[in-house]
């Protein structure tokens, strides 16, 4: 029995973090025709460079073959990349979507294949955090911010006046936006040009909510989950309890403005302590 | 192989093979331009491609040019010719007037012609054959002619194609190989380049 071609492909993203949805592109770099820097795949990282497009080193193994290609992951459409890939007379794309990695050739004669899982085709361990939107946000220095259901009217009004001045100072804002004062400070965020990175308590949603469609659409929204795709369709307590301590973890900066006396959030932070202890 | 792999993997959309009278058309990119079109004589090579770049402002290639301006504005039409189990690679250019855009042109094809070749290198995971480069401008007055091998025969140009002050006189022509050095059994087009 023949055995099945195997790839390995792996990408460097920050914080291990993988993409919703990405392409990679590898790259041919004949030493002659190199940058000034000399580095290897310089032509198509040049290309990206100048482009703009968010990438990342990644590695390809063809089957047959030990040695891995330099490769680019690229953060972009796949109607852009397979144009990329014409140039740059690739004969194929790894297009990766929700977890699951696609062979697409460029010749136009020969159908897609479905490879695998990028954690099967990594090699690696699972990946623990999937995200779609500007990845440049996790570089930011960011403030935690969690919120009970139950909070008093004054600790409401600092609430807003917080996520105000996050607004104007242009602060990165990490929460699950899940409780209403919470949902309320998204709005804010959302309108007013804060940059938002929201932990959905399930695996990645494939639309995002219709108040964050300015964020989205300016490019400082993204959505991150801890969950691997269809493990949690739907946020339970615990997912949920997973989800804050997670945003906890994230940030070294935190505002939370009231924690209800016996409320999952207070147990979600004594856990956080005694995790972190 | 190489031919083939150019052919048949690498340039499908920009390839054109060698028809059966075994000359191949060049076409001047710019169509007022008085020489429009000349045909190149492959007949004694045992395979040719002519290959074909499209000119273009946006190319995500650019980086590859970067030392010769960041586009990709190319030559005419680049002649891979397969003779005796060598592999030839001429650069056509087409010129009514020398003008030094032309040796730019030519710059940049001949490394769009280098990274492809790099790709096949790389898509048979062996070393390809060697390829020696040839630069060719021909301008007006030229004989517009290439015939691969030691017998130089001009070309026909239809009447209604011929342009005016397009003198079909044999003439030798010289070719410069990538290094600057002149072939020493001069093949066929009127004007050089020396790149």
């Amino acid at each position: 029995m023949n055995e099945l071609p195997v790839f390995r492909l792996s990408a460097a993203f920050p914080h291990g973090v993988l993409p919703e949805v990405f392409g990679v592109v590898t790259a041919v770099d004949p030493q002659e025709l190199r940058g000034e820097d000399g580095l290897p795949g310089s032509i198509l990282g040049d290309a990206l460079r100048i482009k703009g497009w968010q990438h990342y080193p990644a590695e390809v193994i063809t089957p047959g073959s030990d040695e891995p290609r330099v490769s680019f992951a690229v953060v972009e459409n796949l109607a852009k990349l397979e144009r990329l890939a014409r140039e740059f007379i690739r004969p194929e794309i790894f297009w990766i979507q929700r977890g699951e990695v696609i062979q697409m050739f460029c010749d136009k004669k020969t159908s897609p294949k479905q490879l695998g899982s990028w954690d099967q085709l990594s090699g690696r361990p699972p990946v623990g955090l999937h995200a779609s939107g500007n990845l440049a946000l996790l570089d930011a220095p960011t403030t935690a911010f969690l919120c009970s259901t139950e909070c008093p009217g004054d600790k409401i009004l600092q609430t807003y006046e917080w996520a105000r001045r996050q607004c104007d100072e242009g602060g990165t804002v990490i929460s699950g936006f899940h409780t209403p004062v919470e949902k309320d400070v998204l709005a804010i965020l959302s309108r007013r040009g804060a940059k938002i990175l929201l932990v959905a308590a399930r695996d990645l949603p494939k639309t995002a909510p219709k108040e964050l469609k300015p964020a989205w659409e300016e490019n400082r929204l993204m959505i991150l989950s801890p969950f691997g795709y269809g493990k949690v369709t739907r946020p339970s307590r615990e997912s949920c309890s997973l989800r804050n301590r997670f945003v906890l973890g994230f940030a070294l900066e935190k505002f939370i403005p009231h924690i209800a006396t016996g409320s999952s959030l207070a147990r979600d932070i004594v856990a956080f302590s005694n995790q972190s202890k | 192989m190489l031919i083939e792999a150019f052919r048949d993997k690498l340039l499908v959309d920009s390839c054109c093979s060698r028809p059966e009278s075994g000359l191949i058309e060049i076409s001047n990119s710019v169509r007022e331009r008085e020489l429009k079109k000349v045909w190149v004589d492959c007949s004694a090579a045992d395979d040719a491609l002519l290959i074909k770049l499209e000119e273009k402002k946006d190319s995500q290639l650019c980086p590859l040019f970067r030392r010769t301006g960041l586009h990709l504005k190319t030559c005419d039409g680049i002649i891979l010719l397969a003779k005796d189990g060598r592999f030839h690679a001429v650069f056509c250019e087409l010129k009514t007037s020398w003008d030094p855009d032309a040796i730019k042109q030519i710059r940049n094809s001949h490394l769009f012609f280098n990274y492809a070749h790099a790709v096949v290198r790389e898509w048979h995971r062996a070393p390809a054959e060697e390829v020696s480069t040839w630069f060719a401008v021909i301008t007006t007055g030229a004989l517009p002619v290439v015939k691969f091998g030691t017998q130089f025969k001009r070309a026909a140009i239809p009447s209604t194609q011929k342009p005016s002050g397009n003198v079909l006189e044999p003439r030798r022509l010289r070719l410069i190989d990538g290094k600057g050095q002149s072939s020493r059994n001069p093949l066929h087009i009127r004007d050089l380049a020396r790149l």
